[in-house]
């Protein structure tokens, strides 16, 4: 039997049983969870969260986009003619130019990422959540589980888990510079630090038998909120607690 | 004769390998349609059924359609380029039924076993999932059936490469930095290196991974009771889990020249540069998959720095390769037929998807979008819109070869304008939710204020799945529609 032969038996089996497979899966094979009362993710969108980064992002699409439609009006306007073998030369000869060129852009873009944090000021410095040997004030833990995030505010074991927006059972200062210490249970989970207005802080990955640290001062207070950032299991989105900064 | 011999087999394997990614693609976008509607909550409540299906289409999408076709296609732009047999067609053929063993178990795994660890299950999720552990043993094993026929992938390349009369180095862009490049006769086909550069890619990073798996499934089974460590484990997923995003770029790079030396009735331009490139990603290839990773802090900062490192220089042969394609294109006399408009429609997506990697691959910019939807737009806009367009005008080249032209164009053409549509509509609305910080893999539709984004994204996935669809009706037509008795032994286009 020739290889096509094969192919098409197999698929003819396996598109078969794999549609009986679906609707039995679709129907039957999942079971409901109850989420309980802390999936309610809010994000106020306001003006304060056009950021220089995400304005520059949207930016980049447009320069895209204007790239492809003048490439696309020089090649229409063409109309697909060759090209003199003067402009075949001279684009021949603007390859090495065109490498050395993009080796410096990305050199350049390269300094300029790793340099724009510190000269920003007011971001954490990117590479001082690897260590605990930072200047703090106040050491935080906190022990992550499926599907729950625990705070020890006080460094003394006593631990909250701060599930109410309304009232939060953890309570943190402006102005001090924290540590979050941070461990899991079980799987990996993930620290995302929401602002008040909905802004994605910072985050770190909690990862299973080591210590995960995270370095923040809050500027204003608020109610932020703390949601897991890795794929955890069947309650990952459950996984919100508040933190109330005075 | 026997130079027909081998064209025609290589045509139906290749063949072959497309129409099973095609199918499997049919219905791993169906399952992320489901997955995006359950999103909304019409389907009830219903987290594990999401996070089951999450995973099925990952895996179904990437083993089963990007494996399939990249893999598929690639014994059919060897042999031609190459003008040589492939190394061992029963090798090419045994690959596939090894990865059709493995995602039929990966399908059992998740349809019979509820298994919904990701289709990146991440280490050790696996133990504390609410599935069985024989549904994670499954597909643990599902998984390494995949590994295994990567591994064989490289060194069939890598083989017939050797086969045709072509040095190692020289495969893998090395010939470039020869004084004499310009004048030597024998250099190696720029379409055949990209190939062989993930030939070996493939060898060296898949081992690491296959040892996980491994250790993985000995756990599961209770052969072992020692966890390993988690950092390692991420470690080792991510050296493999970048690179083998190449094993579907690099070669859609490959067909991307081919198609373009094809259409164009000419060499490409720019062939040392482009050399250059490929041997500076021979060696950084294997060592940037920790960029995954920037967000563990618990890993030592040198890797996160190295890795940026890495990743901007792997930008290069994708720069360097658009440049001369484009060049191309415009200097030629360029024939423009179905094959040539989706890959001028990939080549155009290949940047966009290229500068939101390069913010992923940012460390100070990927603190604000990592696990987050952002990223999710990105890689769909990789694999939809740069690399399937890519496969399918590859698919269309195959299919006008065989059929001598005889298959349903303007449906074909018609099918690109439909699902680019669709899918540039419902990424954009990835990229919106992600850049103000909406988490992915979440069931949750975060942030909780641009729901509506999630409703308003589920009308243009309709629109992309019915243009993938008629694709693959179109594909499935040309190759089971009427009797190959005697097949063409020529491109028509070429």
């Amino acid at each position: 039997m020739s290889f096509l032969k094969q192919v098409k038996m197999f698929l003819i089996a396996f598109g078969g049983v794999g549609v009986i497979l679906l609707l039995r899966f679709l129907f039957t094979g999942s079971t409901k969870i109850s989420p309980g009362s802390q999936n309610a993710i809010a994000a106020n969108l306001d003006e304060s969260t056009f950021t220089i980064v995400r304005l520059f992002l949207i930016g980049l699409e447009f320069l895209w986009l204007s790239f492809w439609a003048i490439f696309y009006i020089r090649l229409s306007m063409k109309a697909t003619q060759p090209a003199s073998e003067d402009t075949k030369k001279k684009i021949e000869a603007f390859e090495p130019k065109y490498f050395q060129l993009v080796a410096a852009l990305l050199v350049l873009l390269l300094i300029l990422s790793f340099a724009i944090p510190y000269i920003g000021g007011d971001e954490v410095e990117q590479f001082h959540n690897h260590t605990n040997d930072q200047p703090f004030d106040k050491q935080v833990n906190i022990l992550a589980h499926q599907f729950y995030f625990e705070f020890d505010v006080n460094n003394n074991g006593t631990y909250v888990q701060s599930f109410s927006k309304d009232n939060p059972e953890v309570v943190l200062k402006t102005n001090v510079m924290y540590l979050f210490s941070m461990k899991t249970t079980d799987t990996t989970h993930g620290f995302g630090l929401y602002s008040p207005d909905g802004v994605l802080l910072g985050q770190n990955q909690i990862v299973p038998g080591y210590d995960n640290y995270y370095y923040f001062q809050f500027e204003k207070p608020g109610i932020y909120k703390v949601l897991c950032m890795e794929y955890c299991g069947a309650g990952h989105q459950v996984m919100v607690s508040y933190i109330q900064v005075v | 004769m026997s130079e027909k011999k081998h064209i025609e087999e290589a045509k139906d394997i290749s063949l072959g390998y497309f129409i099973t990614g095609g199918l499997v693609l049919a219905i791993a976008v169906l399952l992320g349609l489901l997955t995006r509607i359950s999103q909304t909550g019409m389907l009830g409540n219903v987290p594990k059924l999401y996070y089951s299906l999450m995973t099925l289409h990952g895996m179904a999408a990437f083993v089963g359609w990007g494996c399939f076709t990249s893999i598929g296609l690639t014994w059919y732009v060897l042999v031609k380029t190459l003008d040589s047999p492939l190394h061992s067609p029963k090798l090419v053929k045994f690959i596939y039924w090894l990865f059709a063993t493995g995602f039929v178990l990966l399908v059992v795994s998740v349809l019979f076993g509820n298994f919904g660890g990701s289709w990146v299950f991440l280490y050790p999720i696996a133990f504390y999932g609410y599935w069985d552990t024989w549904a994670a043993t499954v597909w643990t094993l599902g998984v390494i059936l995949a590994g295994v026929g990567i591994i064989l992938y490289g060194l069939e390349i890598l083989l017939t490469i050797r086969k045709a009369g072509y040095g190692f180095w020289a495969a893998l862009g090395f010939e470039s930095f020869k004084k004499d490049f310009d004048e030597m006769e024998n250099r190696v086909p720029l379409p055949a290196v990209p190939f062989a550069v993930i030939g070996l890619g493939m060898i060296v990073a898949t081992i690491p991974f296959a040892i996980l798996l491994i250790y993985q499934f000995l756990e599961l089974i209770g052969l072992i009771n020692t966890r390993m460590d988690a950092l390692l484990a991420k470690n080792m997923l991510w050296w493999f889990g970048h690179p083998v995003v190449y094993l579907i770029l690099f070669p859609v790079v490959g067909f991307f020249y081919y198609v373009t030396e094809v259409y164009a009735g000419m060499k490409l331009i720019g062939e040392r540069y482009a050399k250059l490139a490929w041997a500076l990603a021979t060696i950084v290839q294997n060592f940037i998959g920790a960029h995954h990773v920037y967000n563990d802090m618990a890993q030592a900062p040198w890797i996160h720095v190295w890795s940026q490192l890495g990743t901007y220089a792997i930008i290069i042969p994708s720069l360097i390769s658009i440049f001369s394609i484009t060049a191309t294109i415009f200097i030629s006399d360029f024939h423009w037929g179905v094959a040539s408009q989706y890959m001028f429609t990939s080549l155009a997506f290949w940047l966009l998807a290229g500068m939101s990697g390069w913010v992923n691959a940012t460390i100070s910019l990927n603190i604000h979008i990592h696990n987050t939807l952002w990223v999710v737009a990105h890689f769909h806009v990789m694999a939809l819109l740069a690399l399937s367009t890519m496969i399918f005008g590859m698919g269309y080249h195959l299919i006008t070869d065989y059929t001598e032209g005889d298959f349903n164009k303007n449906l074909a053409s018609k099918a690109l304008w439909t699902y680019v549509i669709g899918a540039l509509g419902f990424t954009h609305f990835w990229f919106i939710q992600g850049l103000w910080g909406g988490i992915r893999r979440s069931y949750a539709s975060t942030p909780e204020n641009l729901t509506l984004l999630t409703y308003l994204s589920i009308p243009f996935m309709i629109i992309a799945v019915i243009g993938i669809w008629i694709n693959v009706y179109v594909a499935f037509s040309a190759a089971f529609g009427k009797s190959k008795a005697a097949p063409a032994a020529t491109a028509s286009a070429s």
